[in-house]
């Protein structure tokens, strides 16, 4: 806390605080500042810390023990179990396969999102007419509750009187069904498929809020200094977009790093685990079989490795200038 | 009177009123059922308090209801805070984890001894862990045969002469699936649920154990990858090259094509067929039950399906809640329950019962003699999930069936570590 000191009569004022032996601090005006804002963000603070940091410690606190929901630990202190919630994940194999799963999903889902979220934003930011009720239409993807995103697509995929095999096959497209839950190479990508539906509005409304943010003039400029629209692209929009791609990248993969409902509701880590991601797997050993302390090992890992992310993206893309 | 006189006497007028009203207090049993939650049984439970409050003035029935996906989790979470509902409606699958955590008692010391006595000795095996009997059953099931008694006639085969084995419902189904419906899509000859759910592990075991394999030996060691199992893995594997069987299909999917007459025979847990109902009514016309299969080499044998009821072990209701549960398995009941499940009764007595007589499952009448209990293990999931890998493994992964039968035991190998 920065502030004066001078020495004085001891006595309380409004802008002072007072000390031991007559001294009063007085606070300049950024420190009352400062003062007040603490005191305005304690409640949020308070909430955010007692609704998450301490379930957050306490998870990693369970990672370490041997924490089974029964009668017979209840009320008892769990013990610390040599780490044999990590060796048990690491050990079996599963952990590895369930990361890799974890990273393969993101990365397309991501990536893909990236692209057709560019490509709607360019095309549909331009359309005047009818543009707004366009946009609006664009948006109920994301409106829809995931479950029912779910349970819709896994009709839609369903493969002996699913729509999609019956329309491939109306076009000639497809001779026989294909399992696009069931078969291990079609599976993980049909999960994208409902994961990329679901979250396009979101790119694209992020990416064309960027690009109405963008100057005309700095396009006006290009152009009249001899830029194609592949130049103004890659020299105009996609710098001034360089902010808004970054936030919104780093959400998209938090998002699907940690994405549950989808690959539950769809496959449940089937067929032959070759979709159980990291929230499968805890979710199977916490509530399936109420081991929580194997569970909490698993989300554990899976904190680090995404608080890992965020730094090194921070890193790689740092904030540009806003202005 | 003496004022010290007059004052005991106005104590003992205050004690007297205490224990009274105490006494006149109802006593409310706290039951966790998810029947509530589903719109097919709902009025069937509705009537169970009104009937069963009007029976037993001074008792009454508070719900705690909870959709089937979530009862199991809702409970023991309530239990970790010391809420344990009195009664729980349960399922099979979840005896073993409930009965390992503690918040719930054994019934054989709740029950009447001729209740218990009462239940067929197979089921009671079944429901058995450690010498106790952990849970009261409702109503029970095996996987059972549901065939369509039209597709049958339309393939040249008799609906009065079911299959009997696993090698002649292959047979059957190899004709059924050469059928096409009025659009033209494929008719699948039997279904056998392979999906990466638990319950698909469950009928996978119980066809297993047809074939006279199992994943356990006799002590309970893991060994699942005999010859049995290989040829259990087989025959899923032909079935699947042969197209007679929707691949990776759930139990509600194999509802569904039978439902919507696309599906020749599969095999259920005799409620399921509601979910064919409910697609299409007019599936009662066709529908047919049957035992159990045989495998080569085994019985017909399954896993015992059933609603089960378990009691609180801090329950401080015990003596009424034995009641309750007495009145909602009783013959009268039971009864009732017929008008809106198929299901069979697991005590003798009151399976002798004229009224509880279903023509339906008339069929079905050895059927408590196919039940083989599971091994209450922690991970008993996980290890049908494992189970149905297995199955998935032959069909849509393409592996040799014993590489597959060697990669299951190494799967539950690594699960029981």
């Amino acid at each position: 806390m920065s502030g004066s000191v001078r020495g004085g009569p001891k006595r309380a004022t409004h802008s002072g605080v007072s000390l031991e032996y007559g001294v009063v601090m007085k606070l300049t005006r950024s420190a009352k500042d400062g003062v007040f804002a603490s005191v305005a963000l304690l409640p949020a603070i308070l909430i955010v810390g007692v609704c998450l940091f301490i379930p957050v410690l306490r998870t990693v606190g369970f990672s370490f023990l041997d924490y089974k929901l029964s009668r017979r630990t209840a009320g008892q202190r769990p013990l610390f179990n040599n780490f044999a919630n990590y060796t048990r994940i690491l050990e079996s194999g599963e952990l590895q396969s369930a990361l890799m799963i974890t990273l393969v999903f993101v990365v397309w889902v991501t990536c893909i999102l990236l692209v057709l979220g560019m490509i709607l934003a360019l095309a549909l930011g331009r359309i005047r007419r009818g543009g707004k009720l366009l946009r609006a239409v664009a948006m109920l993807p994301w409106v829809m509750p995931t479950i029912i995103s779910a349970l819709l697509w896994s009709w839609i995929f369903q493969p002996q009187y699913g729509a999609l095999n019956y329309l491939l096959k109306a076009l000639g497209i497809l001779k026989e069904n294909a399992a696009w839950l069931g078969d291990p190479a079609l599976a993980l990508p049909s999960v994208m498929v409902a994961a990329i539906w679901k979250q396009l509005p979101f790119m694209f409304l992020m990416i064309l809020a960027g690009l109405q943010g963008i100057p005309q003039e700095l396009h006006e400029a290009a152009i009249i200094d001899g830029a194609n629209p592949v130049q103004d692209f890659f020299s105009v929009t996609l710098p001034g977009l360089a902010n808004v791609l970054r936030t919104t990248v780093l959400m998209t993969v938090i998002m699907n790093f940690k994405q549950f409902p989808l690959f539950q509701l769809m496959t449940n880590g089937g067929p032959m685990n070759r979709t159980t991601n990291l929230a499968i797997l805890s979710y199977r050993y916490a509530f399936g079989n109420l081991d929580f302390g194997t569970g909490a090992a698993v989300a554990t890992l899976w904190l680090v490795l995404l608080i890992l992310f965020s730094l090194g993206y921070g890193k790689i893309f740092p904030e540009g200038d806003r202005e | 009177m003496k004022s010290g006189t007059r004052r005991s006497l106005a104590l003992l007028l205050v004690f007297v009123c205490i224990t009274a009203l105490a006494g006149a207090a109802p006593s409310k049993i706290r039951f966790a059922v998810w029947g509530l939650q589903e719109k097919a049984t709902q009025a069937y439970f509705e009537q169970i308090k009104t009937g069963f409050e009007k029976a037993n003035p001074g008792i009454s029935i508070e719900w705690v209801s909870y959709p089937y996906g979530q009862i199991k989790d809702q409970v023991l979470i309530l239990a970790s805070a010391g809420e344990t509902p009195d009664l729980v409606q349960v399922d099979r699958a979840t005896l073993p984890g409930y009965a390992d955590s503690g918040f719930f008692a054994p019934v054989d010391s709740i029950l009447p001894k001729s209740y218990i006595d009462d239940i067929y000795p197979d089921i009671k095996t079944a429901l058995t862990i450690g010498g106790k009997l952990w849970a009261a059953p409702w109503f029970y099931s095996p996987f059972i045969l549901y065939y369509n008694t039209d597709l049958f006639r339309k393939a040249g085969l008799d609906p009065a002469k079911p299959p009997r084995t696993y090698e002649e419902a292959m047979s059957m189904a190899v004709k059924i699936s050469a059928l096409k419906d009025r659009d033209g899509n494929q008719v699948y000859g039997m279904g056998l649920t392979t999906a990466s759910v638990p319950v698909s592990g469950s009928y996978l075991l119980s066809f297993l154990n047809s074939f006279g394999g199992n994943l356990w030996d006799a002590s309970g060691k893991i060994s699942a990858a005999g010859p049995q199992t290989v040829a259990a893995l087989s025959y899923l594997k032909t079935a699947y090259e042969k197209k007679l069987n929707p691949e990776t299909a759930r139990l509600k999917d194999l509802r569904n094509l039978f439902g919507i007459g696309r599906l020749g025979m599969y095999f259920d847990q005799l409620w399921g067929i509601s979910g064919a109902y409910a697609v299409n009514p007019k599936a009662k016309e066709w529908t047919a039950v049957a035992m159990p299969l045989a495998g080569p080499g085994g019985k017909a044998s399954s896993t015992l399906e059933a609603h089960l009821l378990m009691v609180s072990v801090d329950s401080k209701v015990k003596p009424e809640v034995a009641k309750l549960m007495e009145f909602i398995t009783s013959a009268e009941q039971l009864n009732i329950y017929q008008n809106y499940n198929p299901f069979l009764v697991p005590r003798k007595s009151v399976n002798s019962r004229a009224e509880l007589i279903d023509p339906f499952v008339k069929p079905l009448a050895d059927a408590a003699t196919t039940i083989r209990g599971v091994p209450s293990l922690p991970r008993i999931d996980d290890q049908m999930l494992v189970l149905a890998t297995a199955a998935q493994a032959v069909t849509v992964g393409k592996i040799d069936p014993a590489q597959a039968a060697l990669d299951l035991e190494k799967g539950l190998k690594a699960i029981s570590r």
